[in-house]
């Protein structure tokens, strides 16, 4: 083949479903000159902030919950922070470390899945997870077991699997038992050899994650002396300056790309990143022993600018996770669950809540009336975060790859796209069918 | 009895999105309108994916009641089993967020995971987007999607192996 045929490319990955958007990938190109790279987002407006306009206090965290069916837990925590900080509702140490067990478990389940669906069979040559069956039958079922602790603990504390039901505003309508404490303190400690088993087959195959860097702005929170998910401020890779959750407009500043309906957002650059690398990048130095010996083990290093080793640092944030996770219920253990019963008088007020969601940094915004009505809502998430890092990413890979021809660039780019995970058309999961 | 009840009714999808919440309007309304039984257990699924595994996993048998486009009018209800469906969804393959039903129970099976009896219910939808509400015509259907559920409950209660606990 000439090198003139290799350098004409034309790649349109374009899927539509009927309601929500997928994320579509364009490259035009012609005798080596690029004409078109872009990643659009057609996802439908924000309509969740729209259907929480009008409801109480006490229903937000239900709605908002089926956002995501993989971030169901994320959402919910956003929401109660938000409105315990607009009415200045008070909870106690135990709620925070009953929500941080319970978001543990949804971070230790979203990223064994990413790792084990999408990019495991990337990284091992195979399309899907199931062929990898055949051939690495071992390391699916321990992703799978890895998977279903995680959805465990959400079904324990959360009180079901997804979109969980007993976190409330102020607290817990459920209290785990000493027992159950005891029980899962064991589960914690089992799961470990298995967290060493996947980082080990990561670690196996690391030097096929692809050689890309871009320096790239760093987002997520950050907290003294934590490698923090539930709690923080806003802290970036590019300056020292912190800013409070309550002014995050002012690090997001959303704006509209033409190619996306979906708002785009950026601050000292063009783009900014958010998730597991963005976290790792920011709070490396506070990670625990095992988690730590892991990011070395991946050859994973605090300053990395190559957005495929996202993949890397969530391993990395599987163990942390477990680790501190351990530590928290052998607290929880030895101070004793104390009966409380969260007791809340609605006023008015606005505030926001951000935790850390799998795939990046989260923010909820809430107004609420004096009867405890919402009044005005903003949620800005971390995928519509990611989208102009991601076309940026896309500009600078696009012309490394042309030579490699259409499949090859094809591939980088969707491999790409799945470092991210990107979090859309996941508020449905209808059928669609023709019979056999 | 030890281990799940041997019959799972799952109702799966978002109540929040039009009619993509029948499934678990149905299994609410089937739930409120049935005497129970310890040998069934009704969940209400939501789009937890991957969770559903877990949840059918040790049954005898499952009944999966989903939004489905199948073509038919809608309001329609259709039993059928895995096999006699393929999936015609258009995913790229990009993200975890794309939930397929049938790619789940390929996995499941692969897995060893899947209940030996397993049945979906699929309901043709009319409008799919954000509302709390189902549609006019999908809510008019309610009850004989409501006896399908019942028939394929009854089904699944005879169809029990005392043996395999």
């Amino acid at each position: 083949m000439g090198e003139s045929a290799t350098r004409t490319v034309e790649i349109d990955v374009h899927h539509i479903t009927r309601v929500e958007g997928h994320g579509n990938i364009v490259v035009r190109a012609s005798d080596g000159t690029i004409e078109q790279v872009e990643w659009q987002v057609p996802e439908a407006p924000r309509f969740f902030e729209a259907m929480v306009l009008d409801q109480t206090w006490d229903h937000i965290q239900t709605i908002v919950s089926r956002i995501c069916g993989i971030c169901s837990v994320t959402h919910s925590l956003a929401s109660l922070k938000a409105i315990e900080d607009a009415m200045s509702i008070p909870i106690s140490d135990q709620t925070r470390r009953l929500r941080t067990l319970l978001h543990y478990g949804e971070f230790v389940e979203s990223h064994v899945l990413h790792v084990g669906y999408l990019a495991a069979p990337d990284l091992l040559g195979k399309p899907s997870v199931v062929p990898l069956l055949e051939t690495h039958p071992d390391l699916v079922k321990t992703i799978v077991r890895v998977h279903r602790f995680g959805n465990e603990i959400m079904d324990w504390l959360g009180g079901r699997r997804t979109h969980p039901v007993t976190v409330k505003p102020g607290g817990f309508s459920k209290l785990p038992r000493a027992a159950e404490l005891l029980d899962f303190k064991q589960r914690f400690e089992d799961i470990v050899p298995d967290l060493v088993t996947i980082a080990e087959a990561i670690a196996s195959v690391a030097d096929r994650f692809p050689d890309f860097q871009r320096e790239t702005e760093y987002i997520g929170l950050v907290e003294e002396g934590e490698y923090p998910f539930y709690e923080g401020q806003i802290g970036s890779t590019d300056v020292d300056e912190i800013v409070p959750v309550q002014e995050f407009e002012r690090v997001a500043n959303e704006y509209v790309s033409p190619q996306s309906t979906a708002k785009w957002t950026k601050w000292h650059r063009d783009s900014y990143a958010v998730g597991a690398l963005a976290r790792f990048n920011l709070n490396a130095d506070n990670l625990l022993p095992l988690a730590a010996k892991t990011a070395a083990d991946l050859g994973l290093e605090k300053g990395c600018v190559n957005p495929y080793m996202n993949n890397a640092a969530q391993v990395v944030e599987v163990v942390q996770a477990v680790e501190d996770g351990l530590r928290i219920i052998e607290e929880l253990l030895t101070e004793g669950i104390a009966p409380e019963t969260p007791e809340v008088e609605p006023t008015a007020g606005e505030g926001v809540g951000s935790v850390e969601a799998p795939r990046g940094i989260l923010f909820h915004r809430y107004a609420f009336d004096e009867s405890g009505s919402c009044v005005k809502a903003n949620i800005c998430i971390p995928t519509n975060q990611n989208h102009a890092n991601i076309q940026k990413d896309f500009e600078e890979l696009v012309p490394g790859y042309l030579d490699q021809g259409e499949d090859e660039l094809r591939f980088m780019m969707e491999m790409l796209v799945r470092s991210y995970d990107p979090c859309i058309s996941c508020s449905t999961h209808y059928l669609e069918v023709e019979f056999v | 009895m030890q281990g799940p009840a041997p019959i799972l009714v799952a109702g799966i999808g978002n109540p929040f999105m039009g009619d993509e919440g029948v499934g678990p309007a149905v299994v609410e309304t089937f739930r409120g309108s049935w005497e129970g039984s310890p040998l069934v257990e009704t969940v209400e699924a939501g789009t937890g994916g991957m969770a559903l595994l877990y949840i059918m996993e040790g049954r005898q048998a499952a009944i999966l009641v989903d939004c489905a486009r199948m073509g038919e009018a809608p309001g329609t209800v259709r039993r059928f089993t895995p096999e006699e469906a393929r999936s015609s969804k258009d995913l790229p393959g990009i993200s975890l967020h794309e939930g397929d039903l049938l790619d789940l129970v390929e996995l499941g099976r692969e897995l060893g995971m899947l209940p030996p009896r397993l049945v979906i219910l699929g309901i043709e939808p009319s409008w799919i987007g954000p509302g709390g509400s189902l549609s006019p015509v999908v809510r008019e259907a309610l009850p004989s999607c409501v006896g399908c559920l019942v028939e394929e409950v009854g089904a699944a209660l005879e169809a029990l192996d005392p043996a395999a606990d």
